[in-house]
Protein backbone atom coordinates (compact mmCIF):
# COMPACT_ATOMS: atom_id res chain seq x y z
CA UNK A 1 0.00 0.00 0.00
CA UNK A 2 2.81 2.39 0.94
CA UNK A 3 4.61 1.62 -2.33
CA UNK A 4 1.52 2.64 -4.29
CA UNK A 5 1.55 6.18 -2.84
CA UNK A 6 2.81 8.66 -5.37
CA UNK A 7 5.94 10.26 -3.88
CA UNK A 8 5.92 13.11 -6.41
CA UNK A 9 2.35 14.00 -5.43
CA UNK A 10 3.24 14.04 -1.72
CA UNK A 11 6.26 16.26 -2.42
CA UNK A 12 4.13 18.53 -4.64
CA UNK A 13 1.52 18.95 -1.86
CA UNK A 14 4.11 19.43 0.89
CA UNK A 15 6.27 21.93 -1.01
CA UNK A 16 4.04 25.02 -0.38
CA UNK A 17 3.90 24.14 3.32
CA UNK A 18 7.70 23.70 3.44
CA UNK A 19 8.26 27.07 1.70
CA UNK A 20 5.77 28.84 4.00
CA UNK A 21 7.25 27.27 7.15
CA UNK A 22 10.81 28.02 6.00
CA UNK A 23 9.85 31.67 5.52
CA UNK A 24 8.25 31.78 8.97
CA UNK A 25 11.25 30.00 10.50
CA UNK A 26 13.61 32.62 9.01
CA UNK A 27 11.33 35.27 10.55
CA UNK A 28 11.83 33.67 14.01
CA UNK A 29 8.41 32.03 14.29
CA UNK A 30 8.19 29.61 17.20
CA UNK A 31 7.64 25.95 16.17
CA UNK A 32 8.22 24.44 19.62
CA UNK A 33 4.51 23.61 20.08
CA UNK A 34 4.20 21.60 16.87
CA UNK A 35 5.65 18.28 18.07
CA UNK A 36 3.81 18.21 21.45
CA UNK A 37 0.58 19.05 19.62
CA UNK A 38 1.08 16.24 17.09
CA UNK A 39 1.82 13.73 19.89
CA UNK A 40 -1.22 14.90 21.92
CA UNK A 41 -3.59 14.61 18.97
CA UNK A 42 -2.08 11.33 17.80
CA UNK A 43 -2.52 9.70 21.21
CA UNK A 44 -6.15 10.84 21.44
CA UNK A 45 -6.90 9.79 17.84
CA UNK A 46 -5.38 6.38 18.54
CA UNK A 47 -7.35 5.88 21.77
CA UNK A 48 -10.59 7.08 20.12
CA UNK A 49 -10.20 4.65 17.21
CA UNK A 50 -9.25 1.73 19.42
CA UNK A 51 -12.11 2.61 21.80
CA UNK A 52 -14.60 2.44 18.93
CA UNK A 53 -12.95 -0.80 17.72
CA UNK A 54 -13.28 -2.32 21.21
CA UNK A 55 -16.96 -1.33 21.51
CA UNK A 56 -17.61 -2.80 18.04
CA UNK A 57 -15.85 -6.07 18.88
CA UNK A 58 -17.83 -6.41 22.15
CA UNK A 59 -20.98 -5.74 20.11
CA UNK A 60 -19.99 -8.47 17.61
CA UNK A 61 -19.27 -10.86 20.48
CA UNK A 62 -22.63 -10.21 22.16
CA UNK A 63 -24.84 -10.11 19.06
CA UNK A 64 -23.04 -12.08 16.33
CA UNK A 65 -21.32 -14.85 18.37
CA UNK A 66 -17.83 -13.75 17.36
CA UNK A 67 -14.99 -15.21 19.54
CA UNK A 68 -14.49 -13.47 22.91
CA UNK A 69 -10.73 -13.32 22.39
CA UNK A 70 -11.10 -10.31 20.00
CA UNK A 71 -12.78 -7.90 22.45
CA UNK A 72 -10.59 -9.13 25.31
CA UNK A 73 -7.33 -8.45 23.46
CA UNK A 74 -8.56 -5.10 22.14
CA UNK A 75 -9.72 -4.06 25.63
CA UNK A 76 -6.33 -5.05 27.08
CA UNK A 77 -4.55 -3.11 24.34
CA UNK A 78 -6.75 -0.08 24.99
CA UNK A 79 -6.06 -0.16 28.74
CA UNK A 80 -2.29 -0.42 28.17
CA UNK A 81 -2.31 2.39 25.59
CA UNK A 82 -4.44 4.64 27.82
CA UNK A 83 -2.05 4.03 30.73
CA UNK A 84 1.06 4.86 28.66
CA UNK A 85 -0.58 7.86 26.99
CA UNK A 86 -1.47 9.20 30.47
CA UNK A 87 2.19 8.89 31.43
CA UNK A 88 3.39 10.58 28.23
CA UNK A 89 0.85 13.40 28.13
CA UNK A 90 1.51 14.44 31.73
CA UNK A 91 5.21 14.98 30.99
CA UNK A 92 6.09 18.68 31.11
CA UNK A 93 7.19 18.75 27.46
CA UNK A 94 3.84 17.44 26.15
CA UNK A 95 1.54 18.96 28.78
CA UNK A 96 -0.89 21.63 27.54
CA UNK A 97 -0.93 25.04 29.18
CA UNK A 98 -3.63 25.28 31.86
CA UNK A 99 -4.42 21.56 31.89
CA UNK A 100 -3.02 19.49 34.72
CA UNK A 101 -4.74 16.09 34.84
CA UNK A 102 -4.52 13.51 32.05
CA UNK A 103 -8.35 13.33 31.98
CA UNK A 104 -8.61 17.08 31.24
CA UNK A 105 -5.92 16.75 28.54
CA UNK A 106 -7.75 13.82 26.91
CA UNK A 107 -11.11 15.64 26.98
CA UNK A 108 -9.60 18.78 25.45
CA UNK A 109 -7.83 16.69 22.78
CA UNK A 110 -11.07 14.79 22.06
CA UNK A 111 -12.94 18.05 21.41
CA UNK A 112 -10.15 19.19 19.09
CA UNK A 113 -10.25 15.85 17.26
CA UNK A 114 -14.06 16.11 16.95
CA UNK A 115 -13.62 19.61 15.48
CA UNK A 116 -11.23 18.17 12.89
CA UNK A 117 -13.74 15.39 12.11
CA UNK A 118 -16.45 18.09 11.72
CA UNK A 119 -14.27 19.94 9.21
CA UNK A 120 -13.70 16.69 7.29
CA UNK A 121 -17.48 16.10 7.24
CA UNK A 122 -17.95 19.62 5.88
CA UNK A 123 -15.40 18.97 3.12
CA UNK A 124 -17.20 15.69 2.26
CA UNK A 125 -20.54 17.56 2.02
CA UNK A 126 -18.96 20.15 -0.28
CA UNK A 127 -17.43 17.27 -2.28
CA UNK A 128 -20.86 15.63 -2.69
CA UNK A 129 -22.29 18.98 -3.86
CA UNK A 130 -19.48 19.50 -6.37
CA UNK A 131 -19.74 15.97 -7.78
CA UNK A 132 -23.54 16.22 -8.13
CA UNK A 133 -23.04 19.54 -9.98
CA UNK A 134 -20.53 17.90 -12.36
CA UNK A 135 -22.91 14.98 -12.95
CA UNK A 136 -25.74 17.42 -13.82
CA UNK A 137 -23.53 19.32 -16.30
CA UNK A 138 -22.37 16.05 -17.93
CA UNK A 139 -25.98 14.83 -18.33
CA UNK A 140 -27.03 18.16 -19.90
CA UNK B 1 -24.20 9.06 38.97
CA UNK B 2 -23.20 11.43 41.78
CA UNK B 3 -22.81 14.19 39.21
CA UNK B 4 -26.30 13.54 37.84
CA UNK B 5 -27.96 13.65 41.26
CA UNK B 6 -26.16 16.85 42.36
CA UNK B 7 -26.30 20.21 40.50
CA UNK B 8 -26.05 19.66 36.75
CA UNK B 9 -22.55 20.28 35.40
CA UNK B 10 -20.49 19.67 32.27
CA UNK B 11 -20.94 15.90 32.60
CA UNK B 12 -24.76 16.08 32.50
CA UNK B 13 -25.24 19.03 30.15
CA UNK B 14 -22.40 18.45 27.69
CA UNK B 15 -20.65 15.06 27.81
CA UNK B 16 -23.79 12.96 28.35
CA UNK B 17 -25.61 14.67 25.39
CA UNK B 18 -22.39 14.17 23.37
CA UNK B 19 -22.53 10.43 24.14
CA UNK B 20 -26.26 10.37 23.26
CA UNK B 21 -25.52 12.17 19.98
CA UNK B 22 -22.75 9.72 18.98
CA UNK B 23 -24.90 6.72 20.00
CA UNK B 24 -27.79 8.10 17.93
CA UNK B 25 -25.52 8.59 14.92
CA UNK B 26 -24.21 5.01 15.20
CA UNK B 27 -27.77 3.63 15.50
CA UNK B 28 -29.10 5.66 12.57
CA UNK B 29 -26.19 4.73 10.29
CA UNK B 30 -25.64 1.06 11.15
CA UNK B 31 -29.11 -0.33 11.93
CA UNK B 32 -31.53 -1.49 9.23
CA UNK B 33 -34.65 -1.66 11.37
CA UNK B 34 -36.69 1.48 10.62
CA UNK B 35 -37.86 2.14 14.20
CA UNK B 36 -34.30 1.95 15.57
CA UNK B 37 -33.12 4.28 12.77
CA UNK B 38 -35.79 6.81 13.73
CA UNK B 39 -34.79 6.46 17.39
CA UNK B 40 -31.16 7.10 16.36
CA UNK B 41 -32.09 10.28 14.47
CA UNK B 42 -34.20 11.41 17.45
CA UNK B 43 -31.31 10.82 19.89
CA UNK B 44 -28.89 12.67 17.58
CA UNK B 45 -31.19 15.70 17.37
CA UNK B 46 -31.67 15.77 21.16
CA UNK B 47 -27.90 15.47 21.69
CA UNK B 48 -27.16 18.27 19.20
CA UNK B 49 -29.76 20.56 20.82
CA UNK B 50 -28.24 20.04 24.28
CA UNK B 51 -24.67 20.54 22.98
CA UNK B 52 -25.57 23.66 21.01
CA UNK B 53 -27.29 25.34 23.99
CA UNK B 54 -24.31 24.59 26.29
CA UNK B 55 -22.98 28.20 25.99
CA UNK B 56 -26.17 29.22 27.86
CA UNK B 57 -26.44 26.25 30.23
CA UNK B 58 -22.70 26.10 31.00
CA UNK B 59 -21.39 29.62 30.38
CA UNK B 60 -18.15 29.19 32.35
CA UNK B 61 -17.21 25.71 31.08
CA UNK B 62 -14.40 25.51 28.47
CA UNK B 63 -16.31 22.78 26.59
CA UNK B 64 -19.20 25.17 25.85
CA UNK B 65 -16.98 26.75 23.15
CA UNK B 66 -17.49 23.51 21.22
CA UNK B 67 -21.25 23.87 21.76
CA UNK B 68 -21.06 27.36 20.29
CA UNK B 69 -19.22 25.96 17.25
CA UNK B 70 -22.01 23.40 16.73
CA UNK B 71 -24.71 26.08 17.03
CA UNK B 72 -22.83 28.25 14.52
CA UNK B 73 -22.48 25.43 12.00
CA UNK B 74 -26.01 23.98 12.22
CA UNK B 75 -27.44 26.61 9.83
CA UNK B 76 -24.91 26.41 6.97
CA UNK B 77 -24.65 22.61 7.22
CA UNK B 78 -28.45 22.23 7.17
CA UNK B 79 -28.63 24.46 4.06
CA UNK B 80 -25.96 22.36 2.33
CA UNK B 81 -27.70 19.09 3.21
CA UNK B 82 -31.00 20.49 1.87
CA UNK B 83 -29.08 21.50 -1.29
CA UNK B 84 -27.83 17.91 -1.69
CA UNK B 85 -31.37 16.55 -1.21
CA UNK B 86 -32.61 19.03 -3.86
CA UNK B 87 -29.89 18.04 -6.30
CA UNK B 88 -30.84 14.36 -6.04
CA UNK B 89 -34.61 14.89 -6.03
CA UNK B 90 -34.71 17.34 -8.94
CA UNK B 91 -31.77 15.88 -10.81
CA UNK B 92 -32.51 17.19 -14.29
CA UNK B 93 -34.73 20.11 -13.33
CA UNK B 94 -33.61 23.74 -13.60
CA UNK B 95 -35.77 24.76 -10.63
CA UNK B 96 -33.93 22.29 -8.40
CA UNK B 97 -30.56 23.52 -9.64
CA UNK B 98 -31.49 27.16 -9.01
CA UNK B 99 -32.69 26.40 -5.48
CA UNK B 100 -29.53 24.38 -4.86
CA UNK B 101 -27.26 27.21 -6.05
CA UNK B 102 -29.19 29.72 -3.90
CA UNK B 103 -28.85 27.53 -0.79
CA UNK B 104 -25.11 27.00 -1.39
CA UNK B 105 -24.51 30.75 -1.81
CA UNK B 106 -26.45 31.51 1.41
CA UNK B 107 -24.49 28.82 3.29
CA UNK B 108 -21.11 30.14 2.07
CA UNK B 109 -22.10 33.75 2.89
CA UNK B 110 -23.22 32.59 6.35
CA UNK B 111 -19.80 30.98 7.00
CA UNK B 112 -17.98 34.04 5.65
CA UNK B 113 -20.02 36.26 7.95
CA UNK B 114 -19.11 34.13 10.98
CA UNK B 115 -15.45 34.24 9.87
CA UNK B 116 -15.50 38.05 9.67
CA UNK B 117 -17.31 38.47 13.00
CA UNK B 118 -14.99 35.92 14.71
CA UNK B 119 -17.22 34.44 17.46
CA UNK B 120 -16.20 34.92 21.07
CA UNK B 121 -17.04 33.09 24.25
CA UNK B 122 -16.23 34.39 27.75
CA UNK B 123 -14.58 37.45 26.09
CA UNK B 124 -12.08 35.22 24.26
CA UNK B 125 -12.07 34.10 20.61
CA UNK B 126 -13.72 30.70 20.22
CA UNK B 127 -10.81 28.26 20.01
CA UNK B 128 -12.80 25.48 18.30
CA UNK B 129 -14.15 27.81 15.63
CA UNK B 130 -10.57 28.89 14.86
CA UNK B 131 -9.45 25.24 14.68
CA UNK B 132 -12.40 24.41 12.40
CA UNK B 133 -11.91 27.27 9.94
CA UNK B 134 -8.14 26.82 9.70
CA UNK B 135 -8.41 23.05 9.23
CA UNK B 136 -10.96 23.70 6.44
CA UNK B 137 -8.42 26.04 4.80
CA UNK B 138 -5.64 23.44 5.08
CA UNK B 139 -7.81 20.60 3.72
CA UNK B 140 -9.06 22.71 0.79
CA UNK B 141 -5.48 23.81 0.06
CA UNK B 142 -4.36 20.15 -0.03
CA UNK B 143 -7.29 19.20 -2.32
CA UNK B 144 -6.41 22.08 -4.66
CA UNK B 145 -2.76 20.99 -4.73
CA UNK B 146 -3.83 17.44 -5.66
CA UNK B 147 -6.12 18.88 -8.38
CA UNK B 148 -3.24 21.02 -9.63
CA UNK B 149 -0.93 17.98 -9.77
CA UNK B 150 -3.49 15.99 -11.80
CA UNK B 151 -4.12 18.72 -14.40
CA UNK B 152 -2.50 18.39 -17.81
CA UNK B 153 -2.62 22.01 -19.01
CA UNK B 154 -0.21 24.50 -17.46
CA UNK B 155 -2.81 27.25 -17.01
CA UNK B 156 -5.24 25.15 -14.94
CA UNK B 157 -2.35 23.61 -13.01
CA UNK B 158 -1.12 27.10 -12.12
CA UNK B 159 -4.64 28.32 -11.28
CA UNK B 160 -5.30 25.49 -8.81
CA UNK B 161 -1.85 25.99 -7.26
CA UNK B 162 -2.44 29.73 -6.79
CA UNK B 163 -5.87 29.04 -5.25
CA UNK B 164 -4.35 26.55 -2.82
CA UNK B 165 -1.54 28.93 -1.85
CA UNK B 166 -4.16 31.69 -1.32
CA UNK B 167 -5.93 29.49 1.24
CA UNK B 168 -2.63 29.05 3.11
CA UNK B 169 -1.77 32.75 2.91
CA UNK B 170 -5.03 33.64 4.69
CA UNK B 171 -3.05 32.93 7.87
CA UNK B 172 -0.06 35.15 7.06
CA UNK B 173 0.04 37.96 9.61
CA UNK B 174 2.13 40.29 7.40
CA UNK B 175 -0.74 40.53 4.88
CA UNK B 176 -2.94 42.16 7.56
CA UNK B 177 -5.81 39.74 7.00
CA UNK B 178 -8.25 39.84 9.96
CA UNK B 179 -7.96 36.94 12.43
CA UNK B 180 -4.81 35.59 10.79
CA UNK B 181 -2.32 33.93 13.11
CA UNK B 182 0.81 31.96 12.27
CA UNK B 183 0.92 30.36 15.72
CA UNK B 184 -2.65 29.10 15.41
CA UNK B 185 -1.99 27.77 11.91
CA UNK B 186 1.00 25.75 13.19
CA UNK B 187 -1.10 24.45 16.11
CA UNK B 188 -4.02 23.43 13.88
CA UNK B 189 -1.69 21.73 11.40
CA UNK B 190 -0.31 19.76 14.37
CA UNK B 191 -3.82 18.77 15.48
CA UNK B 192 -4.84 17.79 11.94
CA UNK B 193 -1.73 15.73 11.22
CA UNK B 194 -1.73 14.14 14.69
CA UNK B 195 -5.44 13.23 14.60
CA UNK B 196 -5.28 11.74 11.09
CA UNK B 197 -2.09 9.84 11.93
CA UNK B 198 -3.58 8.57 15.22
CA UNK B 199 -6.81 7.39 13.55
CA UNK B 200 -4.81 5.68 10.77
CA UNK B 201 -2.51 4.02 13.31
CA UNK B 202 -5.55 2.87 15.32
CA UNK B 203 -7.12 1.32 12.21
CA UNK B 204 -3.85 -0.46 11.35
CA UNK B 205 -3.51 -1.80 14.92
CA UNK B 206 -7.16 -2.97 14.83
CA UNK B 207 -6.67 -4.71 11.47
CA UNK B 208 -3.40 -6.44 12.44
CA UNK B 209 -4.71 -7.47 15.89
CA UNK B 210 -7.68 -9.23 14.25
CA UNK B 211 -5.35 -10.80 11.65
CA UNK B 212 -2.96 -12.08 14.36
CA UNK B 213 -5.84 -13.49 16.45
CA UNK B 214 -7.25 -15.35 13.44
CA UNK B 215 -3.81 -16.68 12.48
CA UNK B 216 -3.71 -18.65 15.78
CA UNK B 217 -6.83 -20.61 14.82
CA UNK B 218 -6.28 -24.13 13.43
CA UNK B 219 -6.33 -24.03 9.68
CA UNK B 220 -8.18 -26.69 7.68
CA UNK B 221 -5.82 -29.20 6.13
CA UNK B 222 -5.90 -29.39 2.37
CA UNK B 223 -6.84 -32.65 0.68
CA UNK B 224 -3.40 -32.92 -0.93
CA UNK B 225 -1.71 -32.70 2.49
CA UNK B 226 -3.58 -35.75 3.86
CA UNK B 227 -1.86 -39.14 4.17
CA UNK B 228 -3.42 -42.22 2.49
CA UNK B 229 -4.83 -43.45 5.84
CA UNK B 230 -6.36 -40.04 6.62
CA UNK B 231 -7.81 -39.93 3.11
CA UNK B 232 -9.42 -43.39 3.57
CA UNK B 233 -10.99 -42.26 6.88
CA UNK B 234 -12.25 -39.06 5.22
CA UNK B 235 -13.84 -40.93 2.31
CA UNK B 236 -15.48 -43.44 4.70
CA UNK B 237 -16.98 -40.54 6.68
CA UNK B 238 -18.16 -38.81 3.52
CA UNK B 239 -19.67 -42.09 2.27
CA UNK B 240 -21.50 -42.56 5.60
CA UNK B 241 -22.81 -38.97 5.40
CA UNK B 242 -24.04 -39.53 1.83
CA UNK B 243 -25.79 -42.75 2.91
CA UNK B 244 -27.41 -40.93 5.81
CA UNK B 245 -28.64 -38.11 3.54
CA UNK B 246 -29.99 -40.64 1.01
CA UNK B 247 -31.86 -42.64 3.69
CA UNK B 248 -33.18 -39.42 5.23
CA UNK B 249 -34.56 -38.26 1.84
CA UNK B 250 -36.15 -41.66 1.23
CA UNK B 251 -37.74 -41.53 4.69
CA UNK B 252 -39.11 -38.07 3.84
CA UNK B 253 -40.63 -39.39 0.61
CA UNK B 254 -42.26 -42.35 2.40
CA UNK B 255 -43.72 -39.96 4.99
Amino acid sequence: MIKAVNKNLIFYCLLPFIILFSYWWINDENFSNLLPQIVNSMMTGLIMTLGIATICSWWFFLSRSSPIINPLILSLLLIILTYFSNLILTLNYFKKIGLHTSMAIHLSNTLEALTIILSLCFVIIVGVLVTSETKFMEEE
Amino acid sequence: MLAITSNPGALDLFWFPMFICILGLILSITRNYEKIKTLGVFLTIIGIIFISISPYTLPSSPSSAFGQLISLLIGPLALMIIAIIFSYRYELNNFGENVKSFLIIIAILWILLIWIISPEINDLPNKYWQIWIISIQIIFACILFIQSYNQTTINTKFLFLILGVTFLLLNEENLNIPNSSRKLFIEVLGILVGTLFGVLLGLIIWYYTIQIIYSFENELEMDSELSSEERTILFEKLYDDLNWIENYSDGDKHD
